[in-house]
C-alpha cells in the first residue's frame, strides 16, 4: 500500500493503491492524503513560522494518517486512486515590503527578484474534468490593504521580501520567483517601500530542476516623475528559458485590469 | 356622482355584446402575461447594472404600468367611458390620501431612500438601537434580520429621519481595543507588545498599520486604545482574538490590568488614618 508518483516529483500526479497515504511537507504547510473506500480523507496544517530559506518539499509516498485528528472527506464516485496536486500562485495580490529600504537611483534600470508563496490544490480524477478537492497555502500570510485610502483599494497578502538582485540565490521550492526590472528615467530616487505583485494575472512556470517562475514584470518611471504602463511578459522569463507552463493565470481575461491595477505598483 | 343602481346594470349587461365581454377578458388574460413577460424581461436587462433593489422596484413599475393599461383598455372595451373613471379615481385618491398620510410619507420616504442608496440588501447597518442584515427594502418599510434571528420592520419614514450606519459598505474596518493598566506599568514596554501581538495575527492587516493611543489618566489606571485593521468579515474573530492574546500576554509578562479601586488619604503624609466607632460592638457572648 504506497502511493505512486507519476511524474517523479513532488507535485503532479500520484496514483494512490487503495488504503494508501502520502505525505507532503511544503514550506510551512504538511498535508496528508488517504485514499479509502470511495472517498479521499485529507488532513492540512500550518506550522506558525515560515520555515528558514532553503527547505525542502518532501513527499513520503508511505505515511502514516494522523488518527488522532478528524480529517476532511471528500466523496467520489472515481476509483481510479488518481490525485493531483498542483502548485499555484496564491488567490490574492501580494504586496511584499522590502526588509531594509530599498531605492533606484535616477536613471537606472535594475532587476530584481521578489519570491511569492505558494498554494497548492489537489484534485480528484484520472482525466478531465478534475473533482477539486481543496486549495491551501504553503505560508501563513498576513492580510494588508493597498490603495490610497481606506475607502479605495484592495485587500492583498503581505509579504516581508529581501528584493534580491541574484537569481542564482539558494530559493525554497514552495516560492515562485518575479522577476522585476525597473527603469527610473525620473531625476530622482525611487524609493520601493511596497511592491504589489498581481499574481493573480501571472502564469506559473516550473524549471526542469523544480525552481518555479512567473512572468516578468516590467515597470517604467517617466522624465515626469509618472509611473508609465507596465508590461507583463508573455512567457517564462529568461532565466527560466527551459521552463514549461505548470498554472495559467486565475484571471485569464485579467491582462488589461493588472495594467490599472499596476498604475499604483509603488506606494510611497 | 350617484353609484349605478341595480336595474341600470342590468340593461348594461343586456344592452353589451357578449363579444365585448370576451374580448375583454382576452386583453385582460393577455395584458397580465405581457406584464409578466415584459417585468421579466426588465429583470434580465437590468440585473448586471443595477442593484437588487432598483431591479426590483424596475420589475413592480413594469408591471403595475401594463397592468394599469391593460385594465383601461379592457374597460374600454366593455363600453365605460374612461375620462368619467378618471374623475372618479381623481377624487377618490384625494379621499384615500386624506386616510392614508402615512403609507404616502412612507412611500416618498422609500423613493428618496431608493435615490441616495445608503445601504443594500444583506449589508449589515445600524439604525438607531437596531442592528441587523437587511432583507429587504420595500416601499414602506425596510426589513432586517437581527444577529438573535428577529425580523424587525422599520418604517421608511423613520429611516429617513434616523442616523443609518452601513457597516458593511467597505471592505475593512478598524477595531478599537480600549485598555488599562495599573499606572507602574511601563507605557513603551506595553506599547511594543501590543505591536508585537498584532504582527502575529495573520487576520491584522499590515497596512493600515495599528494604531496606540494613550487616552487618559483614570482613578485607577492609564487608559489605552490600542486599534487594529481587519477584513470585515474578521470583525468578530480578530476582536476576539486579540483581545484573548493580550489578556494572556499580559499575564505572561505580569502587566497588571487593575480593578477600580480607591484610595483612602488622611489629609498630612505620614498620619495614620483617623476612625471612629460610633457605637458598642453588638454582645455575641449570648450566641
Amino acid at each position: 500500500m504506497s502511493v505512486r508518483s507519476l511524474d517523479g516529483r513532488w507535485f503532479g500526479t500520484f496514483e494512490f493503491a487503495p488504503g494508501a497515504c502520502g505525505r507532503w511537507q511544503v514550506g510551512a504547510l504538511t498535508l496528508v492524503v488517504e485514499r479509502a473506500a470511495g472517498e479521499w480523507r485529507v488532513w492540512h496544517a500550518l506550522a506558525p513560522a515560515d520555515p528558514a530559506d532553503g527547505g525542502a518539499a518532501r513527499f513520503d509516498a508511505d505515511a502514516a494518517p494522523p488518527r488522532d485528528q478528524p480529517p476532511l472527506r471528500y466523496v467520489v464516485a472515481d476509483r481510479s486512486g488518481a490525485l493531483r496536486l498542483s502548485p499555484l500562485l496564491p488567490d490574492r495580490s501580494v504586496v511584499a515590503r522590502p526588509l531594509s529600504p530599498v531605492y533606484v537611483p535616477a536613471g537606472e534600470t535594475v532587476r530584481l527578484y521578489v519570491s511569492v508563496p505558494l498554494w497548492l490544490r489537489l484534485e480528484a480524477g484520472a482525466q478531465a474534468p478534475y473533482r477539486r478537492l481543496l486549495e491551501v497555502g504553503c505560508m501563513q500570510l498576513s492580510d494588508t490593504w493597498f490603495g490610497p485610502d481606506t475607502i479605495s483599494g484592495e485587500l492583498c497578502y503581505a509579504l516581508r521580501s529581501r528584493c534580491r538582485l541574484d537569481p542564482g540565490s539558494a530559493r525554497p521550492p514552495y516560492r515562485a520567483v518575479t522577476p522585476l526590472v525597473i527603469h527610473n528615467r525620473f531625476r530622482e530616487c525611487l524609493a520601493l517601500e511596497r511592491v504589489k505583485v498581481p499574481v493573480r494575472q501571472l502564469s506559473l512556470y516550473a524549471e526542469p530542476h523544480g525552481q518555479l517562475w512567473t512572468n516578468e514584470l516590467a515597470l517604467e518611471r517617466t522624465e515626469d516623475g509618472d509611473l508609465a504602463g507596465l508590461r507583463v511578459g508573455a512567457a517564462a522569463p529568461a532565466e527560466a528559458a527551459a521552463a514549461t507552463l505548470v498554472a495559467a493565470p486565475r484571471d485569464r481575461n485579467g491582462r488589461k485590469g493588472a495594467m490599472h491595477a499596476f498604475s499604483a505598483l509603488f506606494q510611497s | 356622482m350617484t353609484p349605478p343602481t341595480w336595474s341600470e346594470i342590468q340593461a348594461w349587461l343586456d344592452a353589451a355584446p357578449w363579444w365585448s365581454i370576451v374580448r375583454a377578458l382576452l386583453i385582460l388574460l393577455g395584458g397580465l402575461i405581457a406584464a409578466r413577460l415584459l417585468a421579466a424581461a426588465a429583470v434580465r436587462a437590468f440585473a448586471q447594472r443595477l442593484d437588487a433593489h432598483r431591479v426590483m422596484i424596475m420589475r413592480r413599475a413594469v408591471m403595475y404600468v401594463v397592468i394599469g393599461l391593460t385594465v383601461a383598455t379592457a374597460l374600454n372595451q366593455l363600453g365605460f367611458n374612461l375620462g368619467v373613471l378618471l374623475g372618479a379615481a381623481g377624487v377618490a385618491s384625494i379621499a384615500i390620501g386624506f386616510a392614508a398620510q402615512t403609507a404616502f410619507s412612507n412611500l416618498i420616504s422609500g423613493l428618496f431612500l431608493v435615490g441616495e442608496r445608503p445601504f443594500g440588501v444583506g449589508d449589515l447597518v445600524r439604525i438607531g438601537a437596531t442592528t441587523g442584515v437587511v432583507l429587504s427594502i420595500d416601499l414602506l418599510s425596510v426589513k432586517l434580520r437581527t444577529p438573535d434571528n428577529l425580523l424587525v420592520r422599520i418604517p421608511n419614514e423613520t429611516l429617513l429621519k434616523s442616523e443609518i450606519t452601513n457597516l458593511s459598505r467597505f471592505p475593512i474596518r478598524r477595531i478599537d481595543l480600549p485598555l488599562r493598566i495599573a499606572y507602574k506599568e511601563d507605557i513603551a514596554r506595553v506599547r511594543a507588545l501590543l505591536f508585537e501581538l498584532a504582527d502575529a495575527n495573520p487576520m491584522c492587516l499590515e497596512e493600515p498599520k495599528p494604531l496606540f493611543m494613550i487616552t487618559g489618566f483614570g482613578a485607577s489606571a492609564v487608559d489605552l486604545q490600542f486599534s487594529v485593521w481587519g477584513r470585515r468579515e474578521n470583525f468578530l474573530d480578530l476582536k476576539n482574538a486579540m483581545l484573548e492574546a493580550i489578556k494572556n500576554r499580559f499575564d505572561a509578562e505580569g502587566i497588571e490590568i487593575p480593578f477600580p479601586h480607591v484610595s483612602l488619604d488622611p489629609g498630612r503624609a505620614g498620619q495614620p488614618l483617623a476612625v471612629r466607632l460610633t457605637g458598642a460592638p453588638a454582645d455575641r457572648s449570648a450566641d
